[in-house]
């Protein structure tokens, strides 16, 4: 596996259990709980992803 | 869900679960203690208050984290605390929260004083390659066994989140503060109508 994606793999796993744990804090039926963690996960990546766009972008200029 | 009055801790019927979690409470200084329970280990003062599956479930996730940090030679950096040109904020902070996970701190910092086959087996080369990922691992179990902690003092001394204010407001606030005799007259016609 290259570094790259080692990276990327790391950033799924560690955003999905950050997930998980607030969810497992929170939710006490299992059904909520699932959907509250999918919810928060993509949530989490989207921001991820708006973070690294920007991030991008700013590097064309800089 | 019902509610009871007095305590406004929500009253859960048989066979129906709950939708916030909630312990019973206890003293604030047991609550202390379990809270630092489970710093030193994760999922342990889930455990002591009788959660079992919430702190096996923790204890996995956390300390899953925390091993796959040492795999990709995640290290823990004690910088120097003097003023000088060696003070490092962020080093500083980056070891804060890598020590919110208690035991795993413990353990590496004393296998880094001990040395022997624990120092090589758990202190890693911050030269490797995965190194700084591997750190980052360790701050985040610690992160997150911070979480648990804190979550865990507030569940059992029975702190309850701020409920947000309702939507469907009808009176505006500006034209309270500009003249308050015309929310009072509307006010006065509504219960009127509501009287009718």
């Amino acid at each position: 596996m290259t570094y790259g994606w080692v990276m990327v793999s790391s950033l799924l796993y560690l955003s999905l259990s950050v997930c998980l744990v607030i969810s497992l804090l929170d939710t006490t039926s299992k059904s909520r709980f699932i959907k509250e963690t999918v919810r928060r996960w993509c949530k989490f990546l989207l921001g991820l992803a708006v973070i690294a766009l920007l991030v991008q972008v700013l590097t064309w200029f800089g | 869900m019902m509610t009871n009055p007095a305590t406004a801790v929500p009253i859960a019927k048989e066979n129906e679960t709950p939708e916030r979690l909630t312990y019973p409470q206890r003293p604030r200084w047991q609550s202390v203690g379990l809270a630092l329970l489970n710093w030193l280990i994760p999922g342990a003062g889930y455990a002591a208050v009788g959660d079992f599956l919430r702190a096996g479930i923790l204890c996995l996730i956390i300390n899953l984290i925390f091993a796959i940090g040492l795999y990709l030679d995640g290290y823990l950096y004690v910088p120097s605390f003097r003023l000088g040109p060696e003070f490092n904020i962020v080093a500083i902070l980056t070891l804060a929260v890598q020590a919110l996970h208690g035991g795993g701190t413990i353990l590496l910092l004393a296998a880094a004083e001990v040395g022997g086959p624990l120092g090589a087996l758990l202190v890693r080369d911050p030269g490797a390659p995965y190194s700084d990922l591997g750190a980052f691992h360790l701050l985040v179990a610690g992160g997150l066994n911070y979480v648990a902690s804190a979550r865990l003092y507030d569940l059992l001394v029975g702190y309850e989140e701020p409920k947000p204010a309702p939507k469907n407001r009808t009176t505006t606030v500006n034209s309270t503060f500009e003249n308050p005799a015309i929310h009072h007259a509307s006010s006065t016609e509504s219960n009127k109508e509501e009287q009718k």
